[in-house]
């Protein structure tokens, strides 16, 4: 079924919104492999369609057309049930944290364990464990509105891996967060890559991130995918 | 004349008793108001085309009848089902014959109070919750309702205040309670020392309420910096 390794394939995927009551393209035929254990970049400005196309991986997003395929599955086959099923073995990362103000930090990452059942007591232990791989262990009991913006995205990053997801996305999970604490959060997304073997993919608008992180880039433009080289140095000077 | 001359004994039982009834008929129908009228405002937010459920033409037709209810003047309402209150309590008179009509009232105001709580829930912590594989209904129990306690508690203030006066309005149908005094003592007899008391009382009461339903809105809130 994936014996070449592909996580996650986009076969010909368009997607439209309305706009002023016209159809607008935001994503033209988009074909993407993205391999078991690589770090994936979609680098591109703003509006150009990231988000949409990261959307569309996990079905938050149903394409006008073409195909998602996570591990061999086409998502548009499966009933509600089942696409629920894959999700979770998709953890998902924001710019803006979205995590929940009125839970605590340990109770954000038992919340997806919540959600398939698992005991409360085994949930709290999984989630002190996690707490402790993003560097947070002090933090169990503290609210959103009481850490900065990298303490949530590791938060965040911790909830994402509650359920040992084999995918990550992330959109834009650094683009609040100053340079150094970027580094930092990037720096643990790589850690927690080489040791759970995580798929990860990226979307950014920063070079510097697709240079800290990514094994292999492409870039969107106006919802067109196409090849990319990750930049180096000289890029900058 | 002196004021207190009319505040015997028998005025402040008298006082009492109507404090007793209209904090029993607020209470009861604010909260089968809610009974019915929370999961109304789920449903509406969630069914919304832009929702977690989306099917619009339900949440249509639930809205067309929520602000027909919500139209008529409470007055109105109260003579209007005269006779569904009088087949549900067997009398339209006294504080339980204003339960149906308040209920009635109030069920779709708190629908619309309730969507407007649950609407202020970030769109991205929901869809943050499908991508990790929430079905709708686990969305509702533990996203939506949670995230927006504390303005659901505002807002269930605002309800139980504003059914409070509705209450003290029935007074005018001998509907008993607070508002029954004032009319009757007020307006037909003259007493009008009674009926300042009377309406002081009131006055008190929503105070209490909205007090204490502000400050419970206020510790449960995890968003406040500690
Ligand atoms: N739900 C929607 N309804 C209508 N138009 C949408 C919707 N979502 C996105 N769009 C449009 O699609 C285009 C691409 O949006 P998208 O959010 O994917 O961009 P992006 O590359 O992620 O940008 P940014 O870097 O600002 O996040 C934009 O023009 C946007 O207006
Ligand atoms: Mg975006």
């Amino acid at each position: 079924m994936i014996e070449d390794g592909c996580m996650i394939e986009v076969k010909g995927l368009y997607k439209e919104f309305p706009l002023n009551g016209q159809m607008q393209e935001v994503l033209k035929d988009v074909n993407l492999r993205i391999y078991k254990g690589e770090v994936f970049g979609i680098i591109g400005v703003s509006g150009a369609g990231k988000s949409t196309l990261v959307r569309c991986m996990n079905f938050l997003e149903k394409p006008t057309k073409g195909e998602i395929l996570i591990k061999g599955k086409n998502l548009s086959d499966l009933n509600p049930k089942e696409l629920r099923e894959v999700r979770r073995n998709m953890g998902m990362i924001f710019q803006q944290f979205q995590l929940l103000e009125q839970r605590n930090a340990i109770d954000n990452i038992c919340f997806p364990m919540e959600l398939v059942g698992i005991k409360r007591k085994d949930a709290r232990t999984k989630a002190r464990e996690l707490l402790k791989t993003v560097g947070m262990e002090e933090k169990e009991r503290s609210f959103p509105s009481q850490l900065s913006g990298g303490q949530k995205q590791r938060v965040a990053i911790a909830r994402a891996l509650a359920l040992n997801p084999e995918i990550l996305l992330c959109d834009e999970a650094t683009s609040a967060l100053d340079p150094e604490t970027t580094k930092s959060i990037l720096e643990l997304i790589r850690e927690l890559k080489s040791r759970l073997g995580l798929t990860v993919v990226i979307i950014t608008h920063e070079p510097d991130v697709v240079k800290a992180i990514c094994d292999r880039v492409v870039s969107i433009k106006n919802g067109v995918v196409s090849e990319s080289e990750i930049p180096t140095d000289s890029f900058e000077n | 004349m002196n004021f207190l001359d009319k505040i015997n004994a028998q005025t402040i039982t008298m006082l009492l008793d109507g404090t007793r009834d209209t904090l029993l008929m607020t209470f009861v129908s604010a909260i089968i108001a809610y009974i019915i009228g929370m999961p109304l405002g789920i449903v509406l937010v969630v069914t919304h085309k832009s929702g977690i459920r989306p099917i619009p033409a339900l949440e249509k037709v639930l809205g067309f009848i929520v602000n027909i209810l919500r139209s008529p003047p409470f007055l109105i309402m109260l003579i209007l089902m005269f006779p569904i209150t009088r087949a549900i309590t067997g009398t339209t008179l006294g504080p339980k014959a204003v339960i149906p009509p308040l209920v009635v009232a109030a069920a779709p105001y708190v629908a619309r109070i309730v969507e407007s709580s649950i609407k202020e829930v970030d769109a991205g912590v929901i869809e943050a919750a499908q991508s990790m594989g929430a079905s709708p209904l686990q969305i509702i129990l533990k996203v939506l309702i949670p995230e927006a306690k504390p303005s659901l508690i505002v807002g269930a203030t605002l309800a139980t205040t504003t059914i409070l006066a509705y209450s003290a309005m029935a007074g005018i149908v001998g509907g008993g309670g607070l508002g029954d005094i004032a009319i009757r003592y007020g307006y037909y007899r003259y007493e009008t020392e009674i009926m300042v008391v009377t309406t002081l009382v009131i006055v008190v009461l929503i105070q209490v309420i909205q007090e204490s339903g502000m400050l419970l809105s206020r510790v449960t809130d995890r968003r406040r910096k500690v």
